[in-house]
């Protein structure tokens, strides 16, 4: 009976902190939000107000109809970009993953070891090199600067290796009694059978890339081909202290990716966690 | 060092199906495909990873302007930076040096507890714990621009609403993003906002691979609710710790984007952090010599510091109960 | 099958990302336009006023030469022009602040214009002489004046009515005066919540520095650029005054941060703000604010008044292309001479005759920045001003945060400044 009573009371107890907390977590999430639907001078003025007391939307159409900074084709770049490394990355990655895990060939383990002490080296040490070979391939201001320097990582072949090596060998010893090649095995059976390791590589690749800062910012110079987060950088002066038009673009920005998290929250989570436990 | 590579290295000669192995099928062919295999990433990684490292090496022995073909100068810039207190690489680094190292010490911990707090929280038998845990998880999925971007106006000392709310409660305005020790405080707020939904999820996978039987049998023994949380849960969730604390580290000391838009480094420059100087120094004075130097500095440092974390660890949990 | 569709779905990716890459380059053809590109930083709402007055230049010059406009933040400028130089990428046409401008000489990142001034009529004597002087470095020519933008006072009409004044202050005194008249608590807590003055602690607080030093007959930086010359008597007294501004005479509040003083003003809470020319259109979207403009009241002994210039430069090609050079000029020369338009965006004709039409006259604010243009201060045009007088930012921001006193903060900044100096070459 005690050991109940106590269980009710941890309940209670936890739920209001979570509340609490929650709310905490929130409040700057809508008041963005509510900052975003005022006219720009009420946007400062206080006392503030959680309700705007004209409601408008002008600041959305400010933000989208500026010709300076256009925000929907930093979207688009941003969403390509990150496509189509995710993608490169999903085709290089499993290729290699499947080799280092289910095939023998000399040099393997050396190979291996290497690709995984790498994992350890910090990326600021290329930055200032990969600019200078970027910019002599002629790849300074293309989408391609951020879409193929990154296919040298390994982490995708690190996550990828560990489930291949979970898959039952029957499966490939059928295949090959069939006749079948090694590409056609890896396409035909252990691709579809990797699905959710490939969905959560694709996942983490994918958000990385779109939310990368540093390296956009240097690689790129004109306006049409910022990726969002470097676009939002340029609104910043642009629309220097004018925190209603900000906020609406803060609010273009989060909203695609908040949106994309609410349907495949499944998966973010079941990601984050794998890519933690297994290490 | 990394469990990660440990835990892989125990299966390298593990089991293995012979695929193009010379004694199934002796073609060249069928030794070819392995290589084929991994070639498109080798390709890649070389480029793009091996060839980076050797080209930074040597293009921190050289003084370059980007314009003008480089200068070899040997060691100077490391010189320089380590043993030249009058040059400008010194005072530069230190200071950068000093103040990321600062902001990983007040960070790294914060970042470490109040995702372990949430993720208990979120692990009871409550109402909703999917919910919060969506909540406290969605600010990571958000860029850092975005980030910034809310807390500069959060944050703002005229117009922003925690000063509207301390005035309004007799609080004095505080300058959260223009002098010390508020600056760094809003740095850590912000980080914490963005950043703790990994930690949590990781902590959260943790605690529930703990044996229900732990907990029973703890209580039926008396043990208090702290006296389980050190003796259970704890010990429960050092490999997540571990891991937890090693990236937290390592992101913190890449710290860039909140920096760079909220404070600009001020004041002062009491908030340029290493990779705020690194592009200040490589991509805005170019001096390409003393970035690159300066870059290999830290991710040297950075390596150290995950390998002497590993070591410490790694060693409490040999000894630890259990 | 799965793995098909997937690879579609990139196939499709490929296919729009050269398409994505194709339509930033558009070719001219041979239709014998001659296409130019050109690089600023005018990100604000003043790119706005540039682009139509490239508009109507490629309106008038259709078939011939056609500009592409090309805004990249300043900071982000700066640092990327020096690459794509480099990499031969270089833009056609570029604006660039006057102290950049012998700065990107000396690393050879521009191109002479002697010789090609003729073929234009760009004459010195439709110029400021101290701004036409600017572009030149080491006897050749590389920069032309666009511009000249001051800082000034702006002050709220209707706080100083209700204070009883009815003219902007012009020296110290009376600046004083207002500023502590119109500080106060209007609603009675205890608490000051309506400001004289806003101090800034980061930028713009480097050009009322700067402004104040020469007041007070001090200089910033030795003519040659490699000396500080700030870390003075003068230096000390200046950044002591703007301190007090804020410690001794509390007409400003603590702490402002980066554009504080800019929020403030709008909010109606401040009375007097010290900015640029440039602010001018952004403080009028503000509605219900009712604002003047006036030259930068006399703190020091004589009148000097911070003041840059953009400058319109031909970066260096890798293959220079006689054709492409000529359009470039007729475009520079085009551009300064219709600066009305620019003027509008907050800024001072640099042409002589545009800024003393009656056009410029009647931009009530614009004009009145333009009555300092006598005295004037610029940077000195020299490669390594910048790195010496960069510290100031820093050295100016410490002591007006209560946290440095002016000599130490000046001898560290100076110090620094002079090894920075020393580190470009």
């Amino acid at each position: 009976m005690a050991l109940k009573s106590e269980e009710r009371r941890t309940q209670r107890f936890t739920f209001v902190f979570l509340v609490i907390a929650a709310v905490v977590w929130l409040a700057p999430m809508v008041w963005v939000l509510s900052t975003s639907l005022k006219p720009e001078s009420q946007a400062i003025s206080w006392p503030l107000r959680w309700i705007p007391e004209t409601l408008t939307f002008e600041n959305y159409f400010i933000i989208l109809g500026s010709a300076s900074t256009p925000v929907i084709r930093w979207f688009g770049n941003s969403l390509l970009i990150a496509s189509l490394h995710t993608f490169f990355i999903l085709i290089v990655d499993s290729m290699a993953a499947y080799a280092y895990a289910r095939m023998r060939f000399k040099g393997r383990d050396v190979l291996f070891w290497i690709l995984m002490t790498t994992m350890m080296i910090p990326p600021v040490i290329t930055y200032i090199p990969l600019y200078s070979i970027v910019d002599k391939l002629g790849w300074v201001d293309t989408p391609w600067a951020m879409i193929i320097p990154g296919l040298g990582g390994v982490f995708g072949i690190f996550l990828l290796r560990q489930f291949f090596l979970g898959i039952p060998y029957e499966l490939e010893e059928a295949a090959r009694i069939d006749g079948a090649g090694a590409f056609q095995i890896f396409f035909r059976i252990i691709l579809p059978l990797a699905k959710p390791a490939l969905v959560t590589v694709a996942l983490f690749t994918f958000m990385s890339n779109w939310n990368d800062f540093f390296w956009p910012l240097i690689v790129t110079n004109s306006v049409e081909m910022r990726t969002l987060p470097v676009g939002l950088s340029i609104l910043q002066g642009s629309f220097n202290i004018q925190y209603a038009k900000l906020m609406a673009a803060t609010v273009l920005s989060a909203l695609p990716v908040l949106v994309l998290f609410l349907f495949a929250q499944r998966f973010f989570v079941k990601g984050a966690t794998m890519t933690g436990i297994k290490g | 060092m990394d469990p990660r590579i440990e835990k892989h290295s125990t299966s390298f000669t593990g089991t293995n199906v012979p695929i193009g192995d010379g004694k199934t099928k002796g073609s060249a062919i069928q030794n070819a495909t392995p290589y084929l295999f991994i070639a498109p990433h080798l390709v890649f990684f070389i480029i793009f990873l091996i060839v980076p490292i050797g080209y930074g090496i040597y293009i921190s022995l050289h003084e370059w302007d980007y314009l003008t073909p480089p200068e070899f100068v040997g060691l100077q810039h490391y010189r320089n930076i380590f043993l030249n207190p009058t040059s400008i690489d010194y005072v530069e680094f230190w200071n950068a040096f000093w103040n990321t190292v600062q902001f990983v010490v007040f960070a790294v911990p914060v970042l470490i507890v109040v995702p372990l707090v949430l993720a208990v929280a979120v692990d009871t038998k409550t109402w909703g714990t999917h919910f919060f845990r969506a909540v406290f998880y969605a600010p990571s999925l958000l860029s850092v621009a975005t980030v910034s971007l809310i807390w500069l106006w959060i944050l703002d000392t005229n117009a922003g609403i925690v000063n509207f709310y301390l005035n309004k409660f007799g609080g004095e305005t505080v300058p959260w993003l223009s002098k010390m020790p508020w600056a760094w405080i809003a740095l850590v707020v912000m980080t914490v906002w963005w950043t703790i939904g990994r930690n949590m999820i990781i902590f959260l996978a943790g605690l529930q691979d703990i044996p229900e039987e732990l907990h029973e049998a703890a209580k039926i023994d008396g043990a208090g609710r702290l006296s389980r949380f050190f003796h259970i849960i704890l010990p429960g969730i050092r490999g997540p710790m571990l891991f937890c604390v090693v990236m937290t580290t390592i992101e913190s000391f890449n710290l860039f984007g909140q920096p760079y838009m909220t404070t600009q480094g001020g004041p002062g420059e009491e908030t340029e952090v290493l990779m705020m100087l690194i592009r200040q120094v490589g991509f805005a004075d170019f001096r390409m010599g003393s970035a690159a130097a300066m870059a290999l500095i830290m991710g040297f440092s950075l390596l150290l510091i995950s390998m002497v974390q590993f070591a410490v660890m790694n060693r409490g949990q040999i000894r630890g109960p259990r | 099958m799965w793995s098909k569709k997937w690879l579609h779905a990139g196939l499709a990716l490929l296919l729009s990302i050269s398409l994505l890459t194709a339509c930033g380059g558009e070719t001219s053809g041979d239709s014998g336009t001659v296409t130019l590109t050109f690089w600023n930083g005018f990100t604000g709402p003043d790119g706005k006023n540039m682009k139509e007055i490239v508009d109507q230049f490629n309106k008038e010059h259709k078939g011939k030469i056609h500009v592409k406009m090309e805004a990249i933040p300043w900071d982000n400028f700066y640092d990327k022009i020096r690459t794509v130089v480099a990499s031969g990428k270089a833009p056609d046409v570029a604006a660039m602040h006057l102290d950049q401008v012998p700065r990107m000489a000396n690393k050879g990142v521009l191109t002479p214009l002697d010789g090609h001034l003729e073929k234009v009529d760009l004459k010195k004597e439709d110029f400021l002489p101290e701004v036409w002087e600017a572009g030149v470095y080491e006897d050749k020519r590389y920069g032309i004046p666009l511009d000249v933008h001051p800082i000034g006072l702006y002050y709220n009409v209707e706080l100083l009515k209700e204070a009883g004044f009815d003219k902007p202050p012009t020296n110290l005194k009376e600046f004083l005066e207002v500023a502590k008249a119109t500080t106060k608590d209007t609603d009675g807590d205890g608490k000051i919540d309506q400001w004289g003055f806003g101090m800034p602690t980061l930028w713009p607080a480097q050009m009322i520095f700067f402004s104040n030093l020469h007041q007070f007959g001090g200089e910033a930086v030795s003519s040659d650029g490699t000396k500080a010359l700030y870390n003075s008597e003068e230096g000390e007294k200046t950044l002591q005054l703007m301190k007090d501004m804020i410690f001794k005479y509390k007409v400003s509040p603590k702490n402002i941060q980066q554009d504080g003083e800019n929020t403030l003003f709008r909010q109606g809470k401040m009375a007097m703000h010290i900015n640029g020319i440039w602010m001018i259109n952004g403080l009028k979207e503000q509605k219900g604010l009712k604002f003047a403009a006036a030259p930068l009241p006399q703190f020091g002994d004589q009148k000097a008044t911070w003041a840059s210039s953009h400058n319109l430069v031909l970066p260096k090609q890798r293959d220079e292309d006689p054709k492409k050079t000529e359009a470039a000029m007729t475009f520079v020369d085009y551009v300064t001479e219709n600066s009305l338009a620019w003027a509008k965006a907050g800024q001072i004709p640099a042409r002589n005759s545009v800024r003393e039409s009656d056009e410029f006259k009647a931009l009530k604010e614009q004009s009145q920045f333009a009555k300092q243009v006598d005295y004037l201060k610029f940077h000195n045009p020299t490669p390594t001003f910048v790195d010496v007088w960069s510290p100031t930012e820093q050295a100016i921001n410490k002591v007006l945060l209560g946290q440095k006193e002016p000599e130490e903060a000046l001898n560290q900044a100076a110090k620094k400044g002079e090894k920075m100096a020393e580190a470009q070459k």
